[in-house]
């Protein structure tokens, strides 16, 4: 077991390091650069001279090689250099946005959970019932419609109803600083995103869920006259819900590193919004330090679902 | 088909039906699927339905989908006075462009902003929608095959490298991969879709590794090595037939798939330029949401749709071929 963790950790380290090194070669293949997207900005526009010296400034002057060496020897001691644009230190800057995103992905998921879990126990019961077709179809529905165009939808009744719900908070409050107007800031695009995000785990707890009644020992539960509602809760749904665990510590390591779309759509300050600013603004280290830390986020989620699995499943052997 | 005694003979009904059978068996085919898979067979005559569309644009689409329409406009003064252009900046001018129009018998979804009928750029976007589904999910299985098939098939050394290369590919986040490819290099509609092919590698690939390791364990390719059969024989006559399934269940859920993804990018500004697409409408349509609803409304749908008949075909594939969720 132990030999199977430093296995997965030492593997887990070369990925993050490949991702590390392509994303430093992505970001410079843009074309344009930061000095050149901002300085135009500046008073007195951009000189031959004020161009190095701001180049000089970022470390932007020196050979490439030398700036992939140092980017490395400081990520080796967890700095990620400083923003660009704010001029602060990218750590700090992440950790101003990371709570934006994680409230908004545990509001998805929570939103989403208790929408597909219920959704898909009663689908796998009444299966190929009218409830099962009705709640398929509704899965498929949800697969589907882009997110981007329910937000907007969910946007034009608001507008039109006149629902106290606000879409426009400019101050921009947390959870636990102002639990109600956040909740009121969250709520749509919490839901937005759950209904989105319910059909995968929907299906997967179904199909599982019909495996495992088909087997044996809830055949013997049965006869021993057990009343279905504790087949289905102590014997069956214990053994489905393996496989919706992955898909939920997949689906979280995603949700919290921040949703592009939903952020963007109602000004939530997330990491998924300051992507996609520092890449039009090519802050390389804004790109890079994003980039590996929902990078590291990914794999070593999938490690500790893998490890679970081990202690939820006694069959799983890691070789 | 009748068997006749002699070899000799030829029975005329079965010369005739053996040319007719691969066509009867495709009708009868059919129309079992259509009778066994309700749901999927919805979904087949919709996706139908979005070809013919797609093929026959100009015959459908009533109007040119970028022509710009105008009206006289009602207001319009000889020599309009500095008041009245404060009141109307367009007083001067005698014809107006016809924009953000409700529906009516004219314009059956209305016009856009820019003055062009939505129902034309809707039927013209189908094009985009499934051109970019058929091709990228064209590349992503492609590439999954032979990469797929080659480290599952030969495993070692190159399967522990491929694989972490794989992972890598998969731990950046897609979005992006994209922004960065769509500002590099120009975002012309062939580099969004290869780019789009590429980001689907990873599930394709482990999708059909998957299927291949457990092809290669089984006792008719043990049987084929040991009567002497080369690797490539081995590959192409006995693994590849027996992936098939899995190609084709990936091949049609990944259409669905990237028809949203592409509008997802384009809803966010990053997707193909110079192209009519539907996630850009809905985000074009969203600058005037409260007065005019009907570009994001009619567009979204027309997308909703699409994706929905692809998800329900996909599913009802899938359990027409999976072995293992067959009956259930």
């Amino acid at each position: 077991m132990l030999n199977y963790i430093i296995r997965r950790v030492i593997l887990n380290v070369g990925v993050i390091y490949l991702v590390g090194s392509l994303i430093f070669v992505l970001v410079r293949l843009l074309p344009g650069s930061f000095v050149i997207q901002r300085g135009g900005l500046d008073i007195g526009g951009l000189t031959p001279e004020r161009l190095e010296l701001a180049k000089a400034e970022l470390g932007l002057d020196k050979p490439v090689l030398e700036q992939y060496m140092s980017y490395w020897a400081d990520l080796l001691r967890l700095d990620f250099g400083f923003s660009f644009e704010t001029r602060n230190s990218v750590a700090s800057e992440l950790i101003q946005a990371f709570p934006y995103s994680m409230e908004l992905g545990i509001g998805i998921l929570i939103i989403g959970l208790s929408i597909s879990l219920p959704v898909g126990v009663i689908s796998a019961v009444n299966q190929d019932k009218w409830q099962d077709y009705l709640l398929r179809g509704f899965a498929i529905v949800a697969l589907s419609f882009p997110v981007f165009w329910t937000a907007a939808l969910v946007t034009i009744f608001n507008l039109n109803l006149g629902s106290p719900l606000r879409l426009e908070v400019i101050a921009q409050p947390h959870m636990w600083e102002d639990p109600w107007k956040a909740l009121q800031w969250y709520i749509i695009p919490a839901t937005c995103g759950g209904i989105a995000g319910t059909a995968s785990i929907m299906r997967v707890l179904r199909s599982e869920l019909l495996e495992v009644l088909r087997q044996d020992y809830i055949r013997t539960a049965r006869s021993k006259g057990l009343q279905e509602r504790t087949i289905l809760l102590r014997h069956a749904l214990q053994n489905a819900f393996l496989p919706v665990l992955t898909l939920i510590g997949l689906t979280l390591a995603s949700l919290i590193t921040g949703q592009i779309v939903l952020e963007s759509m109602f000004n939530i300050p997330g990491i998924g919004r300051e992507l996609v600013e520092a890449v039009s603004l090519r802050d390389y280290s804004m790109v890079q330090g994003i980039t590996l830390m929902v990078a590291s986020f990914i794999v070593f989620t999938n490690l500790l679902v893998d490890i679970s699995y081990g202690y939820l499943d006694p069959r799983v052997r890691f070789a | 088909m009748s068997q006749s005694a002699d070899p000799l003979i030829i029975d005329p009904v079965a010369e005739t039906s053996a040319l007719v059978a691969p066509f009867r068996n495709l009708v009868r085919g059919l129309g079992s699927f259509y009778r066994k898979k309700p749901l999927g067979a919805i979904g087949l005559t919709i996706i139908l339905a979005v070809c013919v569309l797609a093929i026959f644009a100009p015959l459908f689409s009533r109007y040119d989908p970028s022509f710009i329409f105008q009206t006289d406009n009602p207001n319009y003064k000889t020599n309009p006075s500095i008041m009245d252009l404060a009141k109307d900046s367009n007083a001067g001018s005698p014809i107006i462009v016809t924009q953000l129009t409700d529906p009516d018998s004219e314009h059956w979804f209305g016009t856009s902003r820019a003055g062009h009928d939505i129902y034309a750029r809707i039927i013209y976007g189908t094009r985009t929608s499934l051109m970019v589904g058929l091709i990228a999910s064209t590349i992503a299985v492609g590439l999954g095959i032979v990469i797929g098939g080659a480290t599952g098939y030969y495993l070692g050394w190159l399967d522990l490298l491929v694989q972490r290369l794989i992972d890598t590919l998969q731990a950046l986040p897609s979005l992006v991969l994209l922004l960065l490819i769509g500002q590099t290099f120009d975002a012309s509609l062939r580099n969004v879709i290869m780019t789009m092919g590429v980001i689907g590698l990873p599930i394709t690939s482990r999708l059909i590794r998957s299927a291949v390791l457990a092809i290669r364990a089984s006792t008719f390719v043990e049987a084929a090595t040991a009567l002497g059969a080369s690797d490539s024989r081995v590959m192409f006559r006995h693994v590849l037939p027996n992936i098939g399934s899995v190609v084709i269940i990936s091949f049609t859920i990944g259409i669905g798939a990237y028809i949203l993804f592409e509008a997802t990018l384009s809803f966010l500004g990053v997707g193909p330029s110079g192209v009519i697409s539907w996630g850009r409408m809905v985000n074009e349509g969203r600058a005037s949401i409260d007065i005019h609803p009907w570009l994001t409304v009619f567009s979204g749908a027309a997308l909703s749709l699409t994706v929905v008949a692809f998800n329900l075909f996909g599913d009802a594939i899938r359990d027409v071929l999976d072995p293992r969720l067959r009956g259930s």
